[in-house]
């Protein structure tokens, strides 16, 4: 007789992407990885989950998160994020690479969410963005310091953020935004990273920021509704966006409701741009305003059009490859981490409301029934519901 | 904040009535420091004593305590044996406020003081994050003057454009203090050119809003911090007196030793004489070391007759060694960058490391010792509206506990303009209890205090 396996999860239809398997399977974990997944395992194992009726995906991944509780922005990401089924989060530029170490070594420790870092080119990340933009002063951003916080820190940081907007570089300072996009760009190939750009609201043409991503980098809040949107003048999807895409560069979502207009989600989609990547921007926000966690994004996405398989490879192949962990994460091939979900997709009538008041009806939504860890199902525990 | 020890006396009075048939009388004192100089300017004393502690607290004060009594002795003979020193200016934010911010048990409890008070480092916006991650893990008892600012001490201020009016607010200020009582004593606010050329005296009337709001002092960084506002031109002088007006008695006005232009000593080289009336009225003075110590300005406002309240030593990471301020635009990756950081110098020239360093200079200005003793026990839990409970050997109190070594000799010291001084007596930090458990005074920082300025 085998050994038995730590986790044995039956009978659910496991949505795995990067293998594309979306068939009945049961998955079994071992040692905190996936140990096997056929149509049938008839192995003991310490516990067995039913997922009868259930999707079984690979932990999902929020690659635009904030996380750095109490000391600059964010939510509690085992609450908001890991409760929910999204393993593993990135902070997007909560910190800067003056106060990482707050981040690296009073919060992520505390936290059973994998979490990684894209740290922000300014020195305060966003501490200070309540009192001015983060980089109205551009003596905030320090190349060599900012490219020093990633390679000290490998194990955590993965790349560089900045934003490039209004708010984050100054109101209509154009000259600022383009130094500040220069800075985050060096430091980004000082550290061979990628470089994350947040583009919503931006004061200078979207293009002109494209034109500084290459391969790998991340643009995110691609579907937001401002000014300089993915559209051009003629009303379709610009010629640059599309050639970023296809050179290989990220486009990601950053929802935040304020950040993703639903009209411009519905008609990119209908133009055939569908984002590289779903995530949430989840942070605090001032009373009044929603911020959705990654099922509620995904749920809009599957109403918006996107079709479920596509729904869930935004949120777990394309995800890690966006961070570049497409070796650990975001499928459940046998050796991979047994980070995993079991969602439900409930249906009913749901409504989803964006910054600017327009709705999503969704006639499904996910759920979250387990969640699983390193190979381990977290007893349920109090999630965000939004 | 201070242990609760109710309960402890009745039990240990139990454990006494069932002590062993062979009696041998159980110790009354899980501590006895035999024989040192006493200095507890709160009670007025200052002879040779043993003091006894038992259960984290001081349990008698005796010219003898016999040895059978004590479950260890420490010989304290030759040394001085005060209250837990209080360290009235520190910068403790570590991790946060990037190279500017010191881990609060290296210039606390190593370098033989007990409690700290950060100025500045938390802001209504980070205080949850200065409690869990500073004050819980510390042995050192931390407290905080927190920012007058919502984003507080990032880059040790150097960013003069978070520091108006505009990042000020002043709910959210008493709100964080009221939220925060057992760790919030004060507010750290400034009156200093730089911020007066773009903001007028406005910050500072945001913070005095608060703190009378939250009943709680103002703790005023006086002197130049920032550099005016580009073609403005400030008489320096014109800041003690819209200061003066606005403050309460117990707010606190910090660096009167100042080598920087717009603070006690005014151009024409005296003592503003607003400054007699802020401190007939109540005001009181901290020292606030860090790079603000100038032995000529020391000079002629002590012989004014003006005695600071506290010290504070305002040790922070560019006292010790600050990077030029091009460093950053150029190059970790640049060796040639590198090996110039490495020759950084501490602002203001001499290096400044520990509280007790500090007190030396005064010693050296021809300062008493008991009066300074006073100045970093007493008078700073006053200070901190916590008089009695800590600095003081009075029985009943917390077992805070400092013991320095007092030599006599010749040693030169520097100030922030690298002049020197002759300083005649010397105060050694050799370990301090903190609520009775001994710790070494073995920061590193001590070694080099004592090998480069003292």
């Amino acid at each position: 007789m085998a050994e038995a396996w730590d986790l044995l999860v039956r009978g659910g239809t496991l949505v795995d992407p990067a293998r594309s398997i979306a068939a009945k399977r049961d998955v079994a974990f071992s040692g905190g990885a996936v140990a096997a997944v056929a149509e049938t395992l008839t192995g003991e194992a310490i516990e067995t989950i039913d997922a009868t009726g259930g999707l079984v995906t690979p932990g999902l991944i929020d690659i635009h998160t904030h996380v750095y509780r109490a000391l600059s922005t964010g939510r509690h990401a085992d609450q908001t994020s890991l409760a929910n089924g999204v393993t593993t989060v990135v902070d997007a530029g909560s910190a800067g690479w003056m106060t990482l170490p707050g981040l690296r070594d009073y919060v992520v420790p505390a936290y059973r969410t994998r979490v990684y870092v894209f740290v922000h080119i300014s020195a305060t990340g966003l501490t200070i963005n309540r009192i001015m933009p983060e980089l109205a002063e551009i003596k905030f951003a320090q190349v060599e310091e900012a490219a020093r916080a990633v390679v000290e820190n490998p194990a955590l940081v993965l790349g560089i953020k900045v934003r490039i907007a209004h708010g984050g570089t100054g109101h209509g300072d154009q000259a600022n935004a383009r130094e500040a996009l220069r800075r985050a760009r060096q430091a980004a190939d000082l550290a061979r990273v990628p470089l994350m750009v947040h583009v919503s609201n931006t004061p200078i043409p979207l293009p002109e920021i494209l034109d500084a991503l290459r391969a790998g980098d991340i643009a995110t809040q691609i579907l937001n509704g401002n000014a300089e949107n993915v559209f051009g003048p003629d009303g379709r999807v610009r010629r640059e966006v599309r050639a970023a895409r296809e050179r290989g560069v990220v486009l990601d979502v950053g929802h935040a409701s304020i950040h993703c207009d639903v009209n411009v989600a519905r008609r990119a989609i209908a133009e055939g741009l569908v984002p590289t990547t779903l995530s949430t921007d989840l942070h605090t926000p001032p009373p009044g305003r929603l911020v959705y966690n990654l099922r509620g994004v995904m749920s809009q996405f599957l109403a918006l059009g996107m079709s479920l398989d596509d729904v869930v490879a935004s949120v777990t192949s394309r995800a890690a490859a966006a961070i570049g962990k497409s070796a650990e994460l975001g499928s459940l091939a046998p050796g991979m981490a047994g980070d995993a979900v079991v969602l439900d997709l409930e249906d009913g009538q749901f409504t989803y409301v964006d910054g600017a008041g327009n709705e999503v009806k969704a006639g499904r939504r996910f759920r979250t029934r387990h969640v699983i860890r390193e190979g381990r199902r977290l007893p349920a525990a109090h999630a965000d519901h939004l | 904040m201070l242990p609760r020890m109710g309960q402890t006396k009745t039990l240990a009075r139990h454990r006494a009535r069932r002590a062993d048939p062979a009696p041998k009388p159980a110790p009354r004192f899980d501590l006895v420091l035999r024989g040192g100089r006493v200095i507890d300017p709160a009670q007025n004393l200052d002879r040779p004593l043993d003091v006894g502690i038992r259960n984290g607290k001081i349990a008698a004060l005796l010219p003898t305590i016999d040895r059978a009594r004590a479950r260890q002795s420490i010989d304290v003979r030759g040394r001085l044996v005060v209250p837990g020193m209080i360290d009235t200016h520190a910068h403790v934010f570590q991790h946060v406020t990037g190279a500017f911010g010191m881990n609060p048990d290296l210039v606390g409890i190593r370098s033989g003081v007990t409690t700290v008070v950060d100025q500045g480092g938390a802001a209504p916006l980070t205080i949850h994050g200065f409690r869990k991650f500073i004050v819980e893990p510390a042995i050192t008892r931390v407290f905080t003057f927190v920012s007058n600012y919502l984003v507080g001490g990032l880059v040790g201020h150097r960013y003069t454009q978070l520091y108006g009016p505009h990042g000020v607010n002043v709910r959210e200020t008493v709100a964080a203090i009221e939220q925060n009582r057992d760790i919030v004593k004060g507010i750290k606010a400034h009156a200093e050119v730089g911020g007066y050329s773009r903001w007028g005296i406005e910050t500072l009337k945001l913070a005095k809003d608060a703190s009378r709001q939250a009943r709680v002092p103002v703790y005023v960084h006086l002197g130049r911090l920032w550099a005016e506002a580009d073609g403005a031109r400030i008489d320096p002088d014109v800041l003690v007196p819209e200061m003066v007006p606005l403050l309460d008695a117990g707010d606190v006005i910090a660096h009167p030793f100042t080598k920087n232009a717009g603070a006690f000593v005014s151009r024409e080289g005296k003592v503003h004489p607003l400054i007699f009336e802020a401190v007939r009225a109540g005001a009181r003075i901290d020292v606030g070391r860090g790079g603000h110590m100038s032995f000529a300005a020391a000079r002629t406002v002590l012989d004014a007759g003006i005695v600071p309240f506290t010290v504070g030593a305002d040790v922070h990471g560019y006292t010790i060694n600050r990077p030029g301020d091009g460093a950053w635009d150029e190059g970790y990756f640049d060796e040639r960058v590198a090996r110039r950081r490495a020759r950084a110098r501490p602002v203001g020239g001499a290096a400044v490391f520990s509280l007790v360093q500090v007190m030396n200079e005064l010693l050296a200005l021809e300062l008493e010792v008991p009066d300074v003793i006073r100045m970093v026990t007493a008078n700073a839990a006053i200070m901190l509206g916590l008089e009695g409970q800590i600095g003081t050997l009075a029985p009943g109190a917390v077992a805070d506990v400092s013991v320095l070594s007092h030599d006599v000799g010749r040693w030169t010291l520097q100030d922030s303009l690298g002049v020197q001084l002759t300083a005649k007596e010397r105060l050694r930090p050799e370990f301090a209890l903190k609520a009775g458990k001994r710790h070494a005074a073995d920061s590193p920082l001590l070694f080099e205090s004592t090998k480069g300025a003292v």
